[in-house]
């Protein structure tokens, strides 16, 4: 499989000081900025979003996702079973230190190389597919009450305790040739409407240009919560 | 300057001119296809002031951006002192005023003999200042004067695609008549005859 893949992380424009999203794109876990890759033939793109309210919520998704940088590719395949004892060890740490105590995150990604493709999801993070003009949620975001905003996540890396459940049941799509994943924090749904974001997935622009124009197209209309989107083209699924 | 309101998002797409027609939207990149409508924007126009047509010679009075007094003997008297019905003259030496308040203007009577009306149903001005509009009739006595306010930009009006691809020609009327049989004439377009007082009587004459 051949994957171009490009992304970025803004702390919003809203009363947020510093950035609680985190991203990885391959190699590269980065809490600022933009990152562009070609013809990658592997991909591990994960998202981890802060929990708004919680301490130190930058802290927490630094943490997962720079314990899914540290995983062989065998490990990968097992992602699930590590992201248990990943959150164990959050909680630890979490427990063990007055100023993290409580800090929470989300976790939505996809990972695919050889002939092995799995996504995860756990918490209000999202991933979209555009495929043949569809713009598709295919997540499903884990909240008390999805018709209320505010509604809290029922589903998160670490907390007070263990709350953590990964769901395995969920509909994951097969990947085809042109199809476009869009991985995103909720941030970027709060700012822009679903039907200004598909037309920017699907112009015949760069990736890099599409990715900067959701961000400023986020920045522009205001972004009250820290965002970040990741866009992954599948050029080749052979 | 134009414009394209794009489909999608309404963000408006500014350009100079119709060779710069972006072809997708700046915000959402959704492209634009050839059927798109352009809209030029019409610039602030300024009022400079506004000009009183005789009805029965088309000959003009222009008032600048000031408060003035019609009359044979003050402003417009080389037109409005010519003005006689079976030998004597009809406008006052102060007939009325015209003043610009707030970037309108009104007209007032100032005390003249045979009267100052606004419009159709001639409305007495005597008593206080009355909003002129563009396009109405006012009348000194009996004779009927056009207003036509005058602007430093001419109104743009918006253009399609298509016509400005193939930009068509329409012949401009040489006089426009009053179909009603009353014979009036005027080298402007009038909503009422101000000889008979029909409505919408007016046809565009394009040959003599």
């Amino acid at each position: 499989m051949v994957f171009n893949i490009c992304g970025f992380t803004h702390k919003g424009t809203g009363i947020y000081t510093s950035n609680e999203d985190n991203m990885l794109i391959n190699d590269t876990q980065l809490n600022e900025g933009e990152f562009l890759l070609f013809n990658q033939p592997s991909c591990v793109c994960f998202i981890s979003d802060g929990v708004g309210g919680s301490k130190a919520g930058d802290f927490a998704s630094a943490f997962v996702l720079s314990k899914i940088k540290e995983l062989t590719t065998e490990q990968l395949n097992d992602l699930n079973n590590i992201l248990y004892k990943v959150n164990d060890n959050l909680l630890e740490v979490s427990l063990n230190d007055e100023n993290k105590r409580g800090c929470a995150c989300t976790l939505s990604g996809l990972i695919a190389f050889d002939d092995f493709f799995d996504f995860t999801h756990i918490g209000d993070s999202e991933i979209w597919l555009l495929r043949n003009d569809m713009f598709i949620k295919i997540s499903k975001d884990e909240v008390a009450d999805e018709d209320n905003v505010l509604s809290p996540i029922t589903n998160y890396f670490g907390g007070t305790k263990n709350n953590l459940k990964i769901n395995t049941a969920w509909e994951k799509p097969e990947l085809f040739a042109n199809d476009v994943f869009l991985l995103c924090s909720d941030g970027l749904f709060k700012s822009l409407n679903v039907k200004l974001v598909k037309p920017i997935l699907s112009s015949t622009k760069s990736l890099q240009e599409k990715v900067l124009k959701l961000k400023e197209n986020c920045l522009t209309l205001g972004s009250d919560d820290n965002v970040t989107a990741i866009i992954i083209e599948i050029i080749s699924n052979e | 300057m134009f414009q394209i309101i794009c489909p999608t998002c309404s963000n408006k797409n500014l350009f100079e001119t119709t060779e710069q027609k972006p072809v997708e939207c700046s915000f959402c990149f959704t492209s634009f296809t050839d059927s798109i409508k352009i809209e030029e924007i019409a610039e602030d126009k300024k009022l400079i002031g506004l000009r009183l047509i005789y009805q029965q010679n088309s000959e003009s009075v222009l008032i600048n951006n000031c408060n003035c007094i019609l009359g044979r003997e003050n402003i417009g008297s080389q037109l409005l002192s010519n003005i006689r019905i079976n030998g004597n003259q009809v406008i006052s030496r102060k007939h009325c005023s015209i003043n610009l308040i707030d970037g309108k203007y009104y007209i007032k009577d100032e005390g003249s003999l045979n009267g100052t009306f606004y419009g159709v149903s001639k409305i007495d001005c005597s008593k206080e200042n009355h909003i002129i509009e563009n396009n109405s009739l006012i009348f000194l006595g009996k004779e009927a004067f056009l207003v036509q306010f005058q602007y430093e930009d001419t109104k743009k009006e918006s253009v399609d695609q298509q016509s400005t691809d193939t930009p068509k020609e329409t012949p401009k009327p040489k006089k426009y008549r009053c179909k009603e049989g009353c014979g009036f004439e005027s080298e402007s377009y009038m909503d009422i005859c101000p000889k008979c007082m029909s409505n919408n009587s007016m046809v565009a004459i394009y040959e003599n």
